[in-house]
């Protein structure tokens, strides 16, 4: 197994289970703090110190056009060509690092991706300079299997980390709050949310440079399943450590020792083992209301007792005249049936068929309400 | 080709989208029983889909249907079959967030394909992509600014469609998962449970306050309008499937008015924009913002109070028949008694106020004191009124500020 993990000091560098070091810098990162010049010392004594490992450069926030031409015009005064690949998640960064460059890309595909045939378009669009594919984490291991298996790509997928809810570009921390000076001056904003008006509690709140974020309260972890997630054709196994306050260095990638070190924190496998979050959608609406039949007349609009049924004619194709055999589906399932002796327009007009009329009134049936459908009776089609 | 701009109104039910077309709008969304984003919207069956296209093709409008959730494989599987229908019945474009939806629409019909916003389409080079990968128009994330908008246009031959009015999500659309694990539904595949309209109790070593602090106002970008205009913005959205007929009626009628005299006079006066945004302050909605239109959101941008449930005005119902010189029927949505004073809101001239001095059964056998909702009425009739034109009155609320 093959660990990927962000490279925030020179010390990560000793983690020798990590062979994949992402190298994230504050203009260009979501979550990253690392100036960059900073970012370009570490991986200068990265070559140095670990030249076996690969160096990956980040590009994952989202942009207007007015920031994405401040990141171009920021990345001409990089060399890209230092780094072994690039990681991008916005697609007009991934349209930018395929035209302008020739590095390997990592593409992130962590945010929606939830079929097969879009990924593989973005594989065959990408062609031989696509490196890598990062999966969402709201894929299951049978779905995961499915796809490591029909990519030509390897996947990475995260075992270690935050659960990322909610991603603003707007500024909805730092105002809420009374800060310290130093952290105004490294603007960047950490807060905890308790929701008042459901039972969750313990959000983690962040506002920097590139927006607003809300972390689950529980972290990620998967290294309790790490032969699952293998077995499911995952390459690349990634480790964030830059908000779980843990040194790289002291990860030996067991639970345990994560249990250890961080023993506060709470732990979710999140989707890995399965997800339902789309049972709600088998859909909760009342089929007898739904409009499927041929001989479908229209739906009940009125009723006064004794008085009459007011019905919307919906179906103009449809000749309904008198004495034929109308059937009312009422919403609670009831069948009821009516041999049509009588029918007025909507002034009060006598009429024995039906030409352009909206509404016509007919006896009342007992038992028949508003929103019921009215049919013709088969036999009568 | 000369510049003719698209009012783009939703349509959550087949009413709605009557109501849109006819109140002003030139195109309509909406959402067949699957694949969309709003589950809970009525949505519409083949059946009012094509009723729906019939209806609005016979006046000039167009109909887009969403596909815009994010759809898993088993989806992609059944989404052929509905897109054959679509195209049979002839509607005029779908809108997809997803790329494998692309590709499936591409390999099964030649229906134009429009980018929906969940994709956080937000720049020159995200829609070149999308231009390579073979949609339409981009529908802008609401991120983006209206040079934004016109900047796209300049360097592809794409459509550009941006959010003019309506709802805005705080978080980049598509970028927000907390239903997927505080409630257990997808919110990209219709189950947003609307968690960052909730109070929160927020805290640091420092300090401790409740707070609406991700609940953004609603965008209102009229006062912009001839910046939209003069941008050449093929699309301006009015956002709002789950919005009512009132709202539907109010904000197609307020901007397809302003457009209207922008298309014959070249500009548009203010008389017009005051008499739109006065039209716009009486449906139900947060504080307005023009967050995003002209430049980045600020803090202004968050609507930090309880959600308002009622606007001033309500509607209590539609005209659903009217027989000129004998009486108005009245499918009733909200009650009204005997004596109200009532406005209709006719397509396109101004409100006309008026007295329900009698309501009678369809029959006219008994006289009404009070209306149910979900039933029909007949009242006399009133001018200008014609099918599907809304009947609205003041709420307490309303009466109270316009004392």
């Amino acid at each position: 197994m093959r660990f990927t993990s962000y490279l925030t000091k020179a010390s990560d560098l000793q983690n020798k289970k990590v062979d994949n070091f992402i190298l994230s810098t504050s203009e260009f990162g979501r979550f990253s703090s690392l100036a960059t010049e900073s970012c370009f010392e570490l991986l200068k004594t990265g070559r140095e110190e670990r030249p076996d490992a690969k160096y990956l450069f980040e590009w994952d926030c989202l942009q207007t056009q007015g920031v994405f031409e401040n990141k171009v015009t920021a990345l001409s005064e990089i060399d890209l060509n230092l780094f072994d690949g690039v990681r991008v998640a916005e697609l007009g960064a991934f349209n930018w690092v395929l035209e302008n460059t020739t590095l390997p890309i990592h593409l992130i595909l962590e945010n929606g991706h939830h079929n097969l045939k879009g990924i593989q378009t973005w594989e065959k669009h990408a062609g031989k300079r696509l490196e890598r594919i990062v999966l969402s984490l709201e894929l299951p291991k049978e779905v995961l299997k499915k796809y490591t298996s029909s990519l030509k790509t390897p996947v990475e997928l995260q075992v270690l980390g935050d659960l990322l809810l909610f991603y603003s570009p707007r500024s909805l921390v730092k105002n809420q709050l009374s800060f310290d000076k130093d952290v105004h001056e490294k603007k960047w904003y950490e807060a905890k949310a308790n929701s008042e008006e459901s039972p969750h509690r313990g959000f983690t709140l962040i506002e920097n440079k590139h927006g607003s974020f809300m972390l689950n309260p529980k972290k990620q972890s998967l290294l309790q399943v790490l032969d699952e997630v293998s077995e499911s054709g995952v390459k690349f196994l990634r480790v964030d450590q830059r908000l779980l306050s843990v040194d790289l260095n002291k990860l030996t990638f067991s639970q345990e020792n994560l249990q250890n070190l961080l023993p506060n924190e709470r732990f979710i496998r999140g989707y890995f083992k399965v997800n339902k979050t789309d049972k709600i959608f088998v859909k909760l609406k009342n089929h007898r209301l739904q409009r499927r039949d041929e001989n479908f007349v229209g739906t009940v609009v009125d009723v006064k007792k004794d008085q009459y049924v007011a019905i919307k004619v919906e179906n103009q194709q449809m000749k309904l005249t008198l004495n034929k055999r109308i059937e009312f589906a009422t919403p609670d399932g009831k069948m009821k049936s009516m041999l049509l002796r009588s029918m007025k327009n909507i002034s009060l007009e006598d009429i024995d068929s039906i030409r352009d009329e909206k509404i016509i009134l007919v006896p009342h049936t007992s038992g028949v309400s508003v929103k019921t459908r009215v049919n013709l009776a088969e036999a009568h089609i | 080709m000369s510049y003719s701009p698209e009012l783009l109104a939703p349509a959550g039910s087949l009413e709605k989208l009557k109501v849109a077309v006819l109140y002003g709008a030139n195109a309509v969304y909406c959402g067949g029983q699957q694949f969309g984003l709003r589950t809970a919207a009525e949505n519409f069956t083949n059946d009012e889909l094509l009723e729906g296209v019939e209806f609005a093709h016979a006046r000039n409008a167009q109909v887009f249907v969403v596909l815009n959730g994010f759809l898993h494989d088993k989806d992609l599987v059944s989404l052929p079959e509905f897109l054959y229908f679509l195209e049979e019945i002839h509607v005029d474009a779908v809108i997809v967030s997803d790329i494998g939806v692309v590709e499936t629409v591409k390999e099964h019909t030649s229906l134009p394909i429009h980018l929906s916003t969940q994709a956080s389409c937000l720049n020159v080079e995200s829609a070149k992509l999308w231009e390579k990968m073979g949609v339409k128009r981009v529908i802008l994330g609401r991120e983006a600014s209206i040079a934004d908008g016109a900047l796209i246009k300049k360097h592809t031959d794409l459509e550009v469609e941006l959010f003019i009015h309506g709802s805005m999500c705080m978080a980049y659309s598509g970028n927000c998962v907390i239903s997927n694990y505080t409630q257990g539904r997808d919110s990209n595949r219709g189950g947003c449970a609307h968690s960052c309209r909730f109070e929160y109790e927020l805290e640091n070593e420092n300090s401790k306050q409740k707070a609406y602090f991700m609940s953004s106002k609603d965008l209102n970008g009229l006062e912009h309008l001839e910046l939209f205009l003069g941008s050449k913005i093929d699309s301006l959205k009015i956002e709002g499937r789950m919005k009512g007929h009132l709202y539907a009626a109010t904000v197609a009628k307020s901007y397809s008015r302003a457009i209207r005299e922008w298309k014959e006079t070249g500009s548009v006066s203010r008389a017009t924009l005051e008499k739109s945004l006065n039209e716009l302050n009486k449906i139900s909605h947060r504080l307005y913002t023009d967050t995003n239109l002209i430049e980045s959101s600020k803090e202004d941008s968050i609507f930090d109070e309880r959600e308002q449930v009622e606007g001033k005005y309500v509607t209590v119902g539609f005209v659903e028949e009217s027989v000129p010189g004998k009486h108005l029927v009245i499918d009733v949505k909200k009650a009204f008694d005997k004596g109200d004073t009532l406005e209709l809101i006719p397509f396109v001239s101004d409100e006309v106020s008026f007295k329900a001095k009698n309501i009678f059964t369809l029959n006219l056998k008994e006289e009404i004191e009070r209306t149910n909702p979900g039933s029909l009425v007949k009242i006399p009739y009133s001018e200008n009124a014609n099918r599907f034109s809304l009947i609205r009155r003041k709420t307490l609320e309303g009466s109270e500020v316009n004392q």
